[in-house]
């Protein structure tokens, strides 16, 4: 009890330190990293969920997140739609894209279903790079909204400022994290890690691997096109290049970096990956670079991530959350061994 | 018209050689090792690179190709001592080849710069007549180079004690450890051979187009989807679908504007995964 008191504890303060930052420092550059940081764990946690907990390696999900933005930009600026409706419109067709991926592919074996996400997310940016009419083409949709002001009473949050964005987006991270949460613990999420644990066992079992393989990537889908949304809302601007082939690469990798299958890991993996070059001033290349080789250390080494390096470390100066893992959660946290 | 025809198809087939020799590489070790390497673009981008300055200190073109060759063999050697025999997992060897391809590809834009560079080998601006239409010596090079280093490869394979026992290892590798074949030996020369032959996909469309720190992104991506098109475990597989894929884009250059022409390939293989998952000319799926 005490280790799952200190636990509810440790992530309030990390919630609280979250909301605190723009108060406490004011500093725009730190919150335009934090902001980008962010948005990427939200990307990262949508690759977390497919792969994580179902073993699902996407190498295309930029693909999914370039449907939502796109859909959100063009339903606001050509059908003058409300913002929060067509964001929800982006939600629901990144979902539906992840739905029509998913159905042909999930029975294909793992590697073949990792080269049809990179083929679909190669065709997406050939799409949003080629169709000059509806996409603007490779100079993209300038002018993307960010979302109105919202009115609580006579008090009203005006999300122009990058500040009051920045609170949208932590709101939206902490939000998604918990939904992952919620999942994980979930019949439908112990479901998902039995299936990656094994595949035929759990068939055997009488579980419909390939509906529960299908809605969780429908779900990881959605949640990708929510972080593209945030993206073309932040940077005001829905281009091609931000979702690029190597950028599905980028979010993968923020995801094992963190550690798969842990909640925390991809928002840490996203905090490392762009904040820590930033205050390193280090080229973009020299940070990638360096990333690769980590990323290459790490999965001969500690294929589970940093997390695992920081849960370790915790463990060590608190005997008491050690033992976490032979609890009942420990499902969701067992050894990824993809 | 015709003569326009024939002359998308010989691009396609001189583009096909090149994804070929990819796809080539990418099914032997797949076959033999069952590992996916997704840095074997940059294998080709290394090999382009070590062609252009090889050939500007030597200006003999042949020279450069076979420095390329010789340099990836070692490069593959190194990858797969230093990395890929330690993974077993499919994801782990994605995701680590992904940092590879991170690592290789910047790590060029901060040694050569991200401009592109020429490679001012003489063969691009040779002209020949040939059966009534002309083409660069460049190009037959192309075809004609890819075709003697997979006959010489088919006869490896076939010929030799040590290519039967690559063959072997392919079919069964723990067959491969009771016959006594000493199956770590068989997995070097294999990422050797195909490291090497990335290098020479990349040493002849260097010349041709250009050679930059992202080149070998795309013919990795369209050698992956003839290795997958053609059935995974079957060079004579990859090397059709290769050129189903080569002449398939090539002509469809004619119908719809050429920013599309590189999704042709990947709807291809959608298309043959969804319909024939084990691919057009595999066998039945063996194991992951």
């Amino acid at each position: 009890m005490a280790a799952l008191r200190r636990r509810w504890i440790g992530i309030l303060i990390l919630v609280g330190a979250l909301y605190a930052v723009p108060v406490l420092v004011d500093h725009p550059y730190t919150l335009h990293v934090l902001t980008v940081a962010l948005i990427y764990g939200v990307l990262a946690s949508s690759v977390n969920l497919s792969l994580g907990y179902a073993g699902m390696l996407s190498m295309g999900h930029m693909g999914f997140a370039g449907i939502g933005a796109y859909t959100m930009a063009i339903l606001v600026q050509r059908l003058s739609f409300p913002y929060w409706l067509a964001f929800l419109s982006g939600v629901v067709l990144a979902g539906l894209a992840g739905i029509a991926v998913g159905v042909p592919s999930v029975k294909l074996r793992r590697s073949s279903f990792v080269i049809v996400t990179l083929a679909f997310g190669i065709i997406m940016h050939l799409f949003f790079n080629n169709l000059d009419d509806l996409t603007g083409g490779a100079v993209g949709l300038p002018d993307v909204p960010r979302p109105p002001a919202l009115q609580l009473g006579s008090w009203a949050v005006d999300f122009t400022s990058n500040t009051t964005f920045y609170f949208l987006v932590a709101t939206t991270a902490i939000v998604v994290v918990g939904m992952l949460h919620l999942i994980a613990r979930s019949g439908f999420g112990h479901l998902l890690v039995s299936i990656r644990e094994d595949e035929e066992l759990a068939l055997m079992r009488g579980v419909n691997v390939k509906l529960y393989k299908v809605v969780c990537l429908g779900i990881s889908a959605g949640l990708a096109g929510v972080g593209g949304m945030l993206l073309g809302s932040y940077l005001r601007v829905v281009a091609p290049m931000s979702f690029e082939f190597r950028a599905s690469i980028d979010v993968v990798l923020i995801t094992v970096l963190g550690g798969v299958g842990t909640l925390a890991g991809p928002l840490l993996g996203a905090g490392l990956f762009v904040a820590l070059p930033e205050y390193l001033r280090i080229t973009n290349e020299l940070r990638l670079v360096i990333f690769g080789l980590i990323l290459v250390v790490l999965i001969l080494y500690s294929p589970q991530g940093l997390m695992k390096v920081v849960e370790a470390a915790i463990g060590k100066v608190s005997p008491g959350r050690a033992g976490r893992h032979h609890n009942g959660d420990s499902v969701t946290r067992v050894g990824y061994h993809g | 018209m015709g003569s326009l025809i024939a002359e998308q198809v010989f691009n396609g087939v001189m583009m096909a050689s090149v994804y070929a020799l990819i796809a080539t590489g990418l099914v032997l070790i797949f076959g033999v090792m069952r590992v996916f390497n997704f840095a074997h673009g940059e294998f080709v981008m290394v090999g382009a690179y070590v062609t252009t300055f090889v050939f500007a200190a030597t200006r003999n073109y042949f020279l450069a190709i076979l420095a390329a060759m010789a340099a990836l063999a070692v490069m593959g050697v190194i990858a797969e001592r230093a990395v890929f025999r330690r993974l077993r997992s499919l994801h782990g060897q994605v995701i680590a080849a992904s940092g590879l391809l991170l690592f290789f590809q910047n790590l060029a834009v901060l040694l050569w710069g991200p401009h592109a560079l020429r490679t001012p080998v003489p063969y691009r601006t040779m002209i020949v007549n040939v059966l009534g239409f002309t083409v660069s010596v460049q190009r037959l090079l192309v075809v004609g180079i890819s075709l003697v280093i997979m006959l010489l490869l088919f006869l490896f394979l076939h010929k030799t004690r040590l290519g039967t026992a690559i063959r072997a290892t392919a079919q069964s590798q723990d067959a491969a450890y009771v016959v006594g074949i000493d199956v770590d030996r068989v997995h070097v020369v294999v990422f050797a051979i195909s490291a090497a032959l990335a290098g020479l996909a990349g040493a002849l469309i260097g010349p041709l187009f250009l050679t930059y720190p992202t080149m070998g992104s795309l013919p990795l991506l369209k050698g992956l989807a003839a290795v997958i098109v053609g059935g995974m475990d079957s060079i004579v597989g990859a090397i059709l679908a290769s050129l189903l894929i080569g002449i398939t884009e090539s002509i469809s250059t004619m119908f719809i504007s050429s920013g599309f022409k590189d999704a042709v390939a990947f709807f291809m293989l959608v298309v043959v995964l969804v319909v024939r998952p084990r691919g057009i000319f595999g066998s039945a799926v063996r194991g992951e």
